[in-house]
């Protein structure tokens, strides 16, 4: 399980791979929470972190406008960002699926992924279902999914979307190919259940924060280390995170 | 010789998306080794191989990886030990 985490400049970067992050992800919490940095911010990011260090770039909330879209998508891939983010909220089934096609075939001829986003929360924003993202990633031959929350008020992905509801959509797109991804104001208090869930990424930022602040702290080194421990002690079996549930099929004699 | 799957590789894909993608090219009976590091993918390539109807044929564990021997489903081949509990070496 890798461990990304959302910055907004390379300092933070700098700070983020310190702490052990394997993806920094590019955002700009000033647009709608999770929505698009500048590219000269994201250039300074992949200049500091060459390739295969891992820079994923948010385009947040798109517009429903699949010639824009594509164009941003387009210019991450330029920049060089490994993925890009494509979410969706006050939108359609079909233009969101419309937009992501046309983002597919934008990245023609760069090794930049594709990622289709929906968020747990959307319902509170007349939004699409979040379930959605996994049809709606194979549909458009998107390289992985994402699960995000937009309320930042104490609530995270765990208020909108269970435990066994979540399984289900991670194991359907590894099932289709796809690496999964889940986020959303996630804390330490959820790794157990993040775990067991085991997507491919695990995205944090508050939780990795002064203060535990997303957006009035910085992310600090060791706040991402003393994560990333905690997460390795949870996927190496040093802490039994299937302790509390139903006992798996079969158990390791050691 | 079985095919491999590496699935100790930090790499945005998991071991699942991967042995999808393997055993699809593969005729019933063919066998994939896959190498995984941690506990939720070890169990969640166990819970795969029975949804798909593919089996465990052996299982081993060295340090701290686990490897899982599986036969694509339509194989004669039976557990080498049942209950599939493993050993460690």
């Amino acid at each position: 399980m890798m461990l990304m985490v959302s910055v907004q400049n390379l300092e933070e970067a700098r700070e983020a791979a310190a702490g052990g992050a394997e993806i920094v992800d590019v955002k700009n919490l000033r647009e709608m929470v999770v929505g698009s940095n500048f590219p000269p911010v994201i250039r300074e990011v992949r200049n500091a972190f060459p390739k295969p260090m891992h820079v994923s770039v948010t385009l947040g909330v798109v517009p429903n406008q699949a010639g824009t879209v594509s164009m941003a998508v387009y210019g991450a891939a330029a920049l060089g960002a490994t993925s890009v983010k494509v979410g969706f909220v006050e939108s359609d089934y079909d233009t969101a699926l419309r937009i992501l096609r046309e983002s597919r075939r934008a990245l023609e001829g760069f090794d930049t992924k594709l990622i289709a986003a929906t968020f747990a929360d959307s319902h509170l924003y007349r939004g699409i279902d979040p379930t959605l993202v996994v049809k709606l990633a194979k549909e458009s031959r998107s390289d992985g999914m994402l699960i995000d929350t937009l309320v930042k008020d104490g609530r995270n992905l765990f208020d909108f979307l269970g435990e066994s509801q979540l399984k289900e959509l991670v194991l359907e797109a590894k099932e289709a190919g796809m690496s999964t991804a889940l986020s959303g104001a996630l804390k330490i208090a959820n790794l157990h259940t993040l775990v067991r869930i085991n997507p491919d990424i695990v995205g944090v930022r508050g939780a990795v924060c002064a203060r535990g602040d997303r957006e009035g702290g910085n992310v600090v080194a060791s706040a991402v280390a003393a994560l990333r421990e905690e997460l390795r002690q949870r996927l190496t079996g040093k802490i039994d995170v299937f302790a509390e549930t139903e006992a798996p099929a079969a158990r390791v004699v050691s | 010789m079985a095919l491999t799957v590496d699935g100790t590789l930090l790499t945005c894909k998991g071991a699942i998306a991967r042995l999808e993608a393997t055993f699809a090219d593969l005729p019933s009976g063919s066998l994939a080794r896959v190498l995984v590091n941690d506990v939720p993918n070890r169990i969640d390539v166990r819970a795969w191989a029975d949804r798909k109807g593919h089996r465990i044929v052996n299982e081993q564990r060295r340090g701290d990886v686990f490897e899982l021997l599986i036969a694509k489903g339509g194989s004669r081949a039976e557990p080498l030990v049942p209950g599939a509990v493993i050993s460690q070496r």
